[in-house]
C-alpha cells in the first residue's frame, strides 16, 4: 500500500480555498437551477408575510406593531432569564420558545375578538355614512370627515385618518392599512373605485354591495372565530393538564431526581415535542380560510391611472 | 497520512462526476450568449413557443421520462403553480438535486470510511436520500400548485364586488377589470393566470370570448369560480345589469364560504377529539419514563 504524506496547508489558505470552492459551487448550482432574481424577490416578500401576520395581531389588539414586537422580545428575554436563574439547561431552549409562542397564543384570541368587534362597528358606520349622504345630503368627502370625527371607541384608531383634510383617497388608503381587516379592506377598495361616481350611485353601491356583502363576510369571520375559540380552549386545557401533572410529579423526590438527569431531560424534550405536534395538529384542524389582502396604495394608483 | 489506494477509486468517481456535471452544464445552455437569451425573451413576450434545449428535446424522446411526466401530471402542476419552466426542465432539475444529495451523502460516508475504517451507515442510505429528495421536490410542487389555485380562487371571489363597480360604473370589460384588480392583490397567484396571457401555460388554442376563455381556465386550472363568473357574464345585460349580476355573485360566494366555514367548524368539533386523545401519550410518557427507568435500573443492579 502506497502512503502519501501531505503537507498541512496554512489555515488562511485553507479557509480561503474552502470559501472559493463554496462560492464556485453556489454559482454553478445557481446556473443549473436557473435561479432568477424575480423569484428571490418573491421569497423576500414571503418572508415579510411573517411580519405582516405580527402586524395583524398588533392591529387586532389596537397596538402599534413596534410595541407588539418589543413585548415579544421582552418575553423571549424573560424565558432566557428564567433559564439563567433556575440553572436548568433545558429551559435555555424551552424558555425562549415558550416566551415567543406562548405570549402570541395568549393574546391572539383577544386580538381576533377585538377585530371582530371593530368590524361589526365598521358595518354600523357604513350605514351611518349612507344615511349622511342620503338623508343629510352630505358629499362623500364631508360624510367621511364627519365619521372620522365621531368614530366611537372601537374605531378610533382606524377611522382617525378620515378626519384629516387633504386627499380623501389617501385617507381611505390609510384607514384600510390601519384596520388590516378583510371587511375594511374591501370597503376601502370600493370607496377608492367608486368615489368619483354620482352621490346616488355611491348610496346605491353602499346599499346593494358594501353592506350586504360586508354582513356576509362578517358571518364568515364569526364562524371562523368559533373554530379558533375551540382550538384555544382545547390547547389551554391541554397545557394546564400537562403543567399540573408535571408539578405533581416534581413534588416526589425520586421523580424529581430522574427529571434532573440527562435521560429525564431527554424525556422532557420528547414530551414537549409531542405536545407541540399535537397543538400544531389542532391548529391544522381548526384552520380558517385566508383572505385576500389588497394593496390599497397600488389600487389608488391604478384608479388614478385610469382617471375619473 | 492518507492511503492513496483507498482514496483512488473515489477520486476517479469524483472526476467522473465533475465531467458529467460539465456535460450537463453545456447541455443546459448555461453558456448560451446573452443576445440569444434576449431573442428567446422577445419570442416569449410575443407568445411564440420557446425553443427547447437539446437535453429537453432528448428527454421528450425518452419514453420513460415522458411516462414519468404524465404519471406525475407535471405539465399541469407547473402551469397551476405559475412557474416558468417546462416539465422536462423540472424533472431534470429534480434528478440533478437528487444526484447531488446522493453524491454529498456518499462523500460524507467516504470521508467517514477513510477516517474510521468502516462504513458508518450502509451506502444504500445515499440512494434512499436521493429518492427522498426527488419525492420532496414533487410534493413541494404539488402543494405549491394547490396553494396557488386556492389563492387565485379566493382572490377572484374577493374581487367580485370591485368587478361590479368597474364593469358598471367605469365601463370596463370583465377581463380588463379582473386583470387590473389582480395586480393589486398582495400575491401573484391570480395575476399569473389572467395578466400577460398567463393562461397560455395551460390553455391551448384560441378562445372566442372572455366567457369561453374563463370556462377554459376553470377546466385547465381547476378553479370552478372562473366557470361561475363566465356563466354570470353570459347572463349579464339580459334583464339584469352587470352590477347586479356580479354583486349577487359576490354575495353567493360569501354565502358559500359561510356554509363551508360552518361545515368546517362542525367537522372540527369531531376531529378535535383526536389531539385530545393523543394528549394521553405525553402524559403517559411523563409518568412511565421514571418508573420504567427505576425498574430497569433495579433489575440491572440486581
Amino acid at each position: 500500500m502506497i502512503a502519501l504524506a501531505l503537507p498541512a496547508p496554512a489555515p488562511g489558505f485553507l479557509v480561503a480555498g474552502v470559501v472559493v470552492i463554496l462560492a464556485c459551487a453556489c454559482g454553478v448550482c445557481a446556473a443549473i437551477l436557473d435561479v432568477d432574481l424575480g423569484h428571490l424577490t418573491a421569497l423576500r416578500r414571503r418572508r415579510f408575510a411573517l411580519l405582516e401576520r405580527e402586524k395583524d395581531t398588533a392591529a387586532g389588539l389596537g397596538w402599534p406593531w413596534q410595541r407588539w414586537m418589543c413585548l415579544r422580545i421582552v418575553f423571549i428575554a424573560l424565558g432566557i432569564a428564567v433559564a439563567f436563574v433556575t440553572g436548568i439547561n433545558l429551559l435555555y431552549v424551552v424558555g425562549p420558545i415558550a416566551g415567543a409562542v406562548g405570549f402570541r397564543f395568549a393574546l391572539a384570541g383577544r386580538a381576533a375578538d377585538r377585530r371582530l368587534r371593530m368590524e361589526r362597528a365598521f358595518i354600523g358606520q357604513l350605514r351611518n355614512l349612507r344615511d349622511r349622504m342620503a338623508l343629510s345630503n352630505q358629499s362623500l368627502d364631508t360624510a367621511l370627515q364627519e365619521l372620522g370625527r365621531n368614530p366611537g371607541p372601537e374605531l378610533e384608531y382606524v377611522l382617525s385618518p378620515l378626519s384629516r383634510g387633504g386627499s380623501t383617497v389617501a385617507n381611505v388608503v390609510e384607514m384600510g392599512m390601519r384596520a388590516r381587516s378583510p371587511i375594511v379592506d374591501q370597503a376601502a377598495g370600493v370607496l377608492i373605485w367608486s368615489r368619483s361616481r354620482s352621490l346616488e350611485s355611491l348610496i346605491d353601491t353602499i346599499d346593494t354591495i358594501l353592506i350586504p356583502v360586508g354582513e356576509a363576510q362578517l358571518a364568515v369571520q364569526e364562524e371562523g372565530m368559533v373554530s379558533l375559540a375551540q382550538q384555544r380552549a382545547v390547547t389551554f386545557a391541554m397545557s394546564a393538564l400537562l403543567a399540573v401533572m408535571l408539578a405533581v410529579l416534581l413534588r416526589i423526590s425520586s421523580f424529581r431526581q430522574y427529571y434532573q438527569s440527562p435521560a429525564g431531560q431527554l424525556v422532557l424534550v420528547i414530551v414537549a415535542l409531542l405536545f407541540a405536534m399535537l397543538v400544531g395538529l389542532l391548529g391544522a384542524i381548526a384552520r380558517t380560510r385566508e383572505w385576500t389582502r389588497w394593496d390599497l396604495r397600488s389600487m389608488a394608483e391604478q384608479q388614478e391611472r385610469l382617471g375619473d | 497520512m492518507i492511503e492513496v489506494g483507498a482514496v483512488l477509486p473515489y477520486a476517479l468517481a469524483a472526476v467522473a462526476v465533475v465531467a458529467l456535471w460539465a456535460a450537463i452544464l453545456s447541455h443546459l445552455d448555461v453558456f448560451t450568449p446573452a443576445d440569444v437569451h434576449a431573442w428567446h425573451r422577445l419570442a416569449a413576450l410575443r407568445g411564440y413557443a420557446p425553443a427547447r434545449g437539446r437535453l429537453e428535446r432528448a428527454a421528450a424522446r425518452v419514453p420513460m421520462l415522458r411516462r414519468i411526466q404524465d404519471e406525475l401530471d407535471l405539465p399541469r402542476l407547473i402551469g397551476v403553480a405559475g412557474r416558468n419552466e417546462t416539465a422536462a426542465g423540472f424533472l431534470l432539475r429534480s434528478l440533478f438535486l437528487s444526484l447531488l444529495s446522493c453524491g454529498l451523502c456518499l462523500t460524507a460516508l467516504v470521508v467517514a470510511l477513510v477516517q474510521t475504517g468502516g462504513w458508518p451507515l450502509p451506502p444504500a442510505v445515499a440512494l434512499l436520500l436521493a429518492g427522498l429528495v426527488f419525492l420532496l421536490q414533487v410534493s413541494w410542487l404539488r402543494s405549491s400548485a394547490r396553494a396557488h389555485r386556492d389563492q387565485a380562487g379566493t382572490a377572484l371571489g374577493d374581487m367580485l364586488m370591485l368587478v361590479a363597480i368597474l364593469t358598471d360604473g367605469r365601463g370596463l370589460q370583465l377581463e380588463d377589470a379582473v386583470r387590473i384588480l389582480s395586480r393589486s392583490a398582495d400575491h401573484r397567484a391570480l395575476q399569473t393566470i389572467v395578466d400577460n396571457r398567463g393562461w397560455e401555460r395551460l390553455v391551448e388554442g384560441p378562445h372566442r370570448s372572455t366567457i369561453h376563455l374563463y370556462r377554459l381556465i376553470a377546466e385547465a386550472y381547476g378553479i370552478p369560480l372562473f366557470a361561475t363568473v363566465a356563466d354570470a357574464a353570459a347572463n349579464a345585460n339580459l334583464g339584469f345589469s352587470e352590477r347586479q349580476i356580479y354583486t349577487r355573485l359576490a354575495g353567493s360566494v360569501y354565502q358559500q364560504r359561510l356554509a363551508e366555514a360552518r361545515f368546517h367548524t362542525a367537522r372540527a368539533k369531531m376531529l378535535v377529539t383526536l389531539p385530545i386523545a393523543g394528549m394521553l401519550i405525553p402524559l403517559i410518557v411523563l409518568i412511565a419514563a421514571p418508573v420504567f427507568a427505576s425498574i430497569t435500573g433495579g433489575l440491572g443492579s440486581g
